[in-house]
């Protein structure tokens, strides 16, 4: 457990270095950078379409391609450790998320549009029109909960974008597992009841 | 609100929630005094932990998890027991073999919730609380809870006793069961179910999977209800599409209310007298496919004539009937009595015992079978027909109207000859729309069919639109068909047909290898256990229930179809119905 903590630890340490590198615009950084990311990317994605119906076309490289894009694009790439990286790469998801069912929700709001299919993605994520507006409004309320307390947001990030589980989380955040499950039921039931139109 | 509040709510639904209902209100008393809206925010967000399916209560990405049969092999739970291997998987939880060390390896059965039911909210203390509750029913004919635990990561299990014997559907598809025998396991299975509803546990999931029998078959026999269906989630819309025939077989012993949801005792009389009348009389007294379907059924009922047509005591039939109003208050008192009565008119039908007899001896020769009096109906009833009768066959290269097939809708046939041009070897069917051959049975074999069973074998490729074949029983009453498309480039699709309304459905699979190949087919029926269909000698689907519209014929067919293409076009080289 021990060494493959420091391994992990390692790795994401590489993966900084290599990042400011390619941020520096050192072109072989990428090539090397590519194998790491990547790796750790796939094992994230796979475990996130672990389960999924027979015959979607959707594989887990392409969620690695979007993720590994996005990751080019933040500012601040230092990652103290493994649980670090997930914990950044389960915003990332949120953030893709609630970017493609803004779109779908956007489109239905415009009367002239043609109606349009669903791409791979969210057809992946089951991305409906009602479960794109579930998850616009699951977006606002995870920012007002941010405001509250922030851990309880990245706690459903973990969660619900990245499917951590509470060990998972408790290593991640620092926290005991018995915390991240008090925090966990509270933000969830707070959640449900905004999102269901009840302030609490 | 501010941050602050925030938190004070937080760490006072933190204690809250992790005490019993009871005890809840009067922690709420002492720590939110007079601040009404402190409590108010405190209930709301513990009425939202109870409930379970919101949107937060599966990650995004996961589904019902795929199998992970191997993962606890081998793990040792609560310090004694150790997984020995995976058993079964069900809608809610995964069931694995297990032995308790410390009583010299005795077999356990261990039922952990699935992982991803346990993140419904509250259902966790649910399960608690229902594995509890069954562990306090102490009956013989109920399995017994020997422990409970959770996992080192917090996945709650149930340790049951390991039940060696057969399952009732077992039972049921090995042939006819005397009278007698079945009284005694509806009388039983009431007892059991009696007692669970006295400690407030419903079984929710009675049918004849669960009905296990020790020692069966002889005198010692004894009944054994297994699987209550606890910590149930009440949202069975995000099961994978594969799984709807499986819910529709479940619901085949869904008393009404149940479909809408609202389970109570009453429903487990209801689904008790549903498992008599398969016992009894082959068949269950509704039939749809689909729930909605079924509900309409029930809600037109069905008359105990049914039954006495089929040779059951009419006191019996109007005891099983009136267990399946459909107002559960127009059922029977307790499960216990109600099953007894039920037990009590099939022993003592008309003021005189039935003959008994020892169970399942005998059964092997079938004169022995058709002269016993005291077995349930599809035995008596059935009278003998001759060897002659049992076959009924298109051999080969012959003319199908020469062996008492009748051609039926638009059909061309043409002979296919064999490599020597010698001797026709089969026939090309040819329709434009769908038509083939069908063979009329006499009321002799329709019934022996019914009663004994039958196969229908036949050698066939499909060509252009597909093929088709099956029997029609009207008195079981299904059409067990299959339907076989050529499907160019992707192996054939085979359909076993389910319904024709709203549009032609089944149960779909594909065939390896290529399409349109040459393959022998084997659809063979038993009563009780509804038919299998093999394919070049391996069985590819077992329990298929068959078809309950446009029972208009009896006997077996085969012929093609347009489907979605010009024509239907498909070559059969033989065709063989067999009873019994």
């Amino acid at each position: 457990m021990c060494t493959g903590m420091a391994a992990a630890a390692r790795a994401a340490g590489e993966i900084t270095l290599l990042l400011q590198r390619v941020r520096r615009g050192d072109s072989g950084a990428l090539e090397d950078l590519a194998p790491l990311v990547s790796a750790e990317l796939r094992r994230l994605a796979a475990r996130l379409l672990h389960g999924q119906p027979p015959g979607h076309t959707w594989q887990p490289t392409d969620l690695v391609h979007e993720l590994w894009l996005r990751l080019l694009r933040r500012h601040e790439l230092h990652f103290e450790n493994r649980a670090h990286f997930v914990g950044v790469a389960a915003h990332l998801m949120r953030v893709i998320v609630v970017d493609h069912a803004r779109r779908r929700s956007a489109h239905k709001r415009t009367p002239e549009a043609v109606p349009r299919g669903m791409s791979e993605f969210e057809a992946l994520l089951g991305l409906t029109e009602s479960r794109a507006a579930e998850l616009v409004s699951l977006e606002d309320a995870l920012q007002r909960l941010t405001a509250l307390r922030p851990r309880q947001a990245e706690i459903v990030e973990l969660r619900y974008f990245a499917g951590s589980t509470v060990d998972e989380m408790a290593e991640a955040l620092g926290l005991s597992p018995k915390t991240v499950k008090r925090e966990w039921a509270a933000a969830r039931a707070w959640l449900h009841s905004v999102m269901s139109g009840i302030e609490v | 609100m501010t941050p602050a509040r925030w938190d004070r709510i937080v760490s006072v639904f933190g204690e809250a929630s992790e005490l019993p209902c009871p005890e809840q209100s009067g922690f709420l008393d002492v720590h939110c005094g007079s601040d009404a809206a402190l409590r108010g925010a405190v209930e709301r967000l513990l009425s939202e932990h109870e409930r379970g399916a919101g949107l937060l209560d599966r990650p995004l990405f996961s589904r019902p998890a795929a199998p992970d049969e191997d993962v606890w092999a081998g793990r040792v739970l609560n310090g004694r027991y150790r997984i020995e291997r995976f058993l079964a998987r069900g809608g809610m939880s995964t069931v694995y073999l297990g032995r308790d060390q410390q009583l010299a390896g005795r077999a356990v059965v261990v039922k952990f919730l699935h992982a991803w039911a346990r993140q419904y909210g509250g259902l966790r203390s649910r399960f608690r609380r229902e594995m509890e509750a069954l562990a306090r029913i102490d009956h013989p004919a109920v399995v017994g809870v020997l422990d409970v635990g959770e996992t080192a990561d917090g996945l709650p299990f149930l340790v049951i006793e390991y039940i060696d014997g057969v399952t009732l559907r077992t039972e049921m598809a090995r042939g006819p069961m005397a009278l007698d025998r079945v009284a005694r396991i509806i009388r039983e299975t009431g007892g059991a179910v009696g007692a669970a509803h006295a400690k407030g546990v419903l079984h929710r999931d009675l049918k004849p999977e669960n009905i296990m029998l020790e020692r069966p078959g002889t005198p010692e026999e004894r009944v054994r209800l297994i699987d209550f269906g606890i910590a149930r989630v009440e949202d069975p819309t995000d099961f994978e599409p594969t799984q709807v025939t499986q819910f529709a077989g479940t619901t085949h012993y869904m008393a009404p209310e149940q479909l809408r949801g609202k389970a109570c005792a009453a429903s487990d009389l209801y689904a008790l007298a549903v498992v008599a009348w398969e016992v009894l009389a082959g068949g269950r007294p509704f039939s749809a496919a689909s729930p909605v379907d079924m509900y309409e059924q029930q809600r037109a009922g069905v008359k105990a004539a049914v039954l006495v047509r089929r040779g059951i005591p009419e006191t019996a039939a109007r005891l099983i009937v009136k267990q399946l109003s459909f107002r559960a208050a127009d059922r029977g008192a307790s499960a216990a009595e109600a099953a007894g009565l039920i037990a009590d008119a099939l022993l003592f039908a008309d003021g005189r015992v039935w003959r008994r007899r020892d169970a399942m001896t005998g059964m092997a020769g079938g004169a022995a079978v058709l002269m016993c009096g005291g077995y349930a109906w599809w035995a008596r009833r059935s009278g003998p027909i001759p060897p002659a009768e049992r076959i009924v066959e298109w051999p080969a290269g012959a003319e199908p109207a020469e062996h008492g097939f009748q051609p039926r809708g638009a059909i061309e046939n043409r002979a296919i000859f064999n490599s020597e041009a010698t001797r026709v070897e089969a026939l090309r069917l040819i329709s434009a729309d769908q038509g083939g051959y069908f063979h009329p049975l006499n009321p002799a074999q329709a019934k022996a069919a019914n009663h004994q069973g039958w196969k229908l074998i036949f050698e066939a490729a499909a060509e252009e639109g597909g093929i088709t074949a099956g029997v029609c029983v009207p008195q079981a009453p299904a059409r067990y068909a299959v339907n076989i498309t050529a499907t160019p480039g992707a192996g054939d699709l085979v359909r076993l047909l389910q319904g024709f309304t709203p549009a032609i459905h089944g149960i779909d699979m594909t065939l390896g290898g290529a399409s349109g190949a040459r393959r022998r087919y084997l659809l063979a029926y038993q009563p009780g256990a509804g038919a299998e269909l093999w394919v070049d000698g391996a069985r590819l689907y077992r329990g298929f229930q068959g078809c309950t519209e446009y029972l208009y014929a009896r006997g077996p067919e085969f012929g093609v179809a347009r489907y979605r293409s010009a024509r239907g076009s498909g070559v059969f080289w033989s065709c063989r119905f067999e009873i019994g």
